[in-house]
């Protein structure tokens, strides 16, 4: 059975959806919240949610779909006139992530506790992965498709502008005149005053303090036993990342690694949710240059809890039937997955 | 005047069950109410922000305004591959009645979008539109249909960053009576078949409810197309052809986003008061 549903985001905003709720479904089944891309709306490749919806649904599996905030049906800004690339890196860089949120709390308790999958493709896989680490042991597992893993230079620009910590971490040179900065407001007393009350956080000092520290401790990181770099990641945080020169193609239109995502991805897998990436064929190999080269073993194993899987001869929007049935299949694993990690706990 | 509450819901048509969505102003000041009706493919997921911002606008005006989902499209049940030409008529109709009842008002106007205007100007004496409104429809099923071959050859370029199959080839499947994939719809040889045959110029002649025809260009001085006249002058003296300036192009992705269509709205709202 489907039925319209509108649940609130932490701005307060009615989100709509659609609950596909089966006529029986066990204690142990998870539910699956399938995240739309963003802007493009009811039909081309957002079709394919409502046709994954159904079919995991006619398997006993509730699914939750719906808009977010400012599209589709759900209540919100409309951005009339702005740049599609800033939407997308609205999207890329956590944009809807309050709005995941919110979808799982609605959904569980809708459906009852239940291990959540979260899935989606594009904007979707961006904004499942940047929930993830909030959502903790409620969700199960990531299906991530076609995962954007970069970013157009401006959007990230406009990104680092509006999060100094994440500039400072970006750009280690910037620690310096962050430290400079902060030297002189030793001697402010408004400065204190305003820390004193609480109007102002340390928090772009301590980034500061943190990246310069890494830097230092940076050279002989190499030469130190396992435990002692993990010791050190922990404590400074991974080393800065500076973008990557990419594909020809990539690089033409602009786009650069999305640093966001890598961490995001670490996250997920350290509160214990499994990922599983499903590629097309034409994006794979955007992926692997931005992604995979970075942050999953070369050659070999993955990380446990992670799987990875290329669907052949396949586009973007998985607009071919043969790529929508193995897309299914991926997730059917991912379900069945979660499903016997529920039984077994 | 606010817009008032916007209720979301499922209706029943033969069967198919169509995701509707109803504008309802917090105070009806019209007899008259509206029935928006999306367009086809690919130009349907550009369109729905504009179509959204149509309704608003719509009912902040006292005009209750129902948009909702053809059968096999968006949230409505079915497949496209199911869906006929004459099921989308069929929606068309039952979504006037939903309307009548749901919106209560005595008269519906249907305003489409290019092919929903098309579905509109098929269906309008048959669902007993009081008013029609055409935004820069497809007038001819035969040239849409080409249309949308050659757009597809395009996207698949794009997608495949190869040549994919071509127009005569996906021509030739069509006239063998199978479906071929185009932007990822199975559009059936029946589709096919029943879109060639539309001529809406034929269809409209001597329509006697007021029509109004928009010609949505990007620039005042664009050549009005030839079959906008043309359709206008079939169906007479209740017809009026203007033209909607829009910077941006409402029915295809652009590089900014397109959340309302100030230059449509402009011209169909005092049209919808007269």
């Amino acid at each position: 059975m489907e039925s319209v549903v509108r649940f609130e985001n932490p701005a307060g905003l009615a989100l709509q959806g659609i609950l596909h709720r089966p006529e029986r479904a066990d204690a142990h089944t998870p539910a699956v919240v399938w995240l739309s891309a963003g802007q493009k709306v009811r039909q081309g490749a957002w079709r394919m949610n409502v046709v994954m919806a159904r079919r995991l649904a006619a398997q006993g599996i509730p699914v939750l779909r719906f808009d977010y905030h400012g599209m589709g049906d759900s209540e919100g800004e409309r951005h009339h006139g702005q740049f599609v690339m800033d939407f997308y890196g609205f999207v890329q860089t956590g944009g809807f992530r309050d709005d995941v949120v919110a979808a799982v709390e609605f959904l569980l308790r809708e459906v009852g506790a239940r291990p959540v999958v979260l899935a989606g493709l594009c904007g979707g896989a961006a904004s499942a992965l940047f929930a993830g680490p909030q959502l903790g042991r409620r969700v199960a597992g990531h299906v991530l498709v076609d995962l954007p893993v970069t970013i157009s230079s401006s959007a990230r620009q406009r990104y680092l502008e509006a999060h100094p910590e994440a500039l400072v971490r970006a750009r280690p040179a910037e620690a310096d005149t962050v430290l400079a900065l902060y030297a002189k407001k030793l001697l402010d007393v408004d400065a204190w005053r305003r820390l004193a009350r609480g109007e102002s956080t340390p928090k772009l000092l301590l980034e500061a303090l943190r990246v310069k520290a890494r830097l230092r401790v940076d050279p002989w990181v190499p030469h130190l036993p396992d435990a002692a770099r993990a010791l050190v990641d922990r404590a400074l945080g991974a080393a800065p990342v500076a973008p990557v020169d990419g594909s020809p193609d990539e690089t033409a239109r602009g786009e650069v690694r999305n640093e966001l995502v890598g961490p995001a991805f670490r996250a997920v897998l350290a509160a214990g949710q499994r990922v599983r990436f499903v590629n097309s064929s034409t994006y794979d190999p955007v992926f692997q240059t931005y992604f995979a080269a970075h942050e999953l073993p070369a050659g070999g194993a993955l990380p446990p809890g992670v799987e990875r899987a290329v669907v052949p001869d396949s586009n973007h929007i998985f607009s071919l039937e043969h790529a929508q049935q193995q897309l299914f299949a991926s997730l059917d694993g991912a379900v069945r997955e979660a499903t016997r990690v529920a039984k077994a706990a | 005047m606010s817009a008032g509450a916007t209720h979301s819901f499922f209706f029943d048509r033969d069967g198919a069950r169509l995701y509707g969505c109803l504008h309802a102003p917090a105070a009806p000041a019209k007899r008259l109410g509206v029935v928006l009706v999306h367009p086809f493919m690919e130009e349907r997921q550009d369109a729905h922000p504009v179509l959204r911002a149509l309704a608003v606008a719509c009912a902040s005006r006292g005009i209750p305004t129902l948009r909702f989902d053809l059968k096999g499209c968006g949230d409505s049940s079915g497949e496209w591959s199911d869906a006929t030409l004459d099921d989308w008529r069929a929606d068309v109709v039952a979504a006037c009645e939903v309307l009548r009842r749901e919106g209560a008002v005595t008269d519906v106007a249907l305003v489409g979008l290019r092919f929903g205007a098309t579905l509109a100007g098929l269906v309008a004496r048959e669902a007993g539109a009081a008013r029609l409104a055409l935004v820069h429809p497809v007038v001819s099923g035969d040239a849409y249909v080409k249309e949308l071959l050659m757009a597809n050859l395009a996207a698949e370029m794009v997608l495949h960053r190869k040549v994919g199959v071509t127009r005569e080839a996906l021509l030739a499947r069509l006239d063998a009576g199978e479906a071929v994939n185009l932007f990822g719809y199975a559009f059936t040889a029946a589709q096919y078949r029943a879109l060639r045959q539309v001529d809406l110029t034929r269809t409209l002649a001597g329509f006697d409810r007021s029509t109004l025809v928009v010609d949505v260009a990007r620039t005042a001085q664009a050549r009005e197309p030839k079959e906008f006249r043309a359709l206008t002058d079939a169906i007479g003296a209740t017809a009026t052809l203007v033209r909607a300036v829009e910077p941006y192009t409402l029915w295809a992705e652009g590089k900014v986003q397109v959340a309302r269509a100030e230059s449509v709205e402009g011209a169909l709202l005092p049209w919808l008061e007269v």
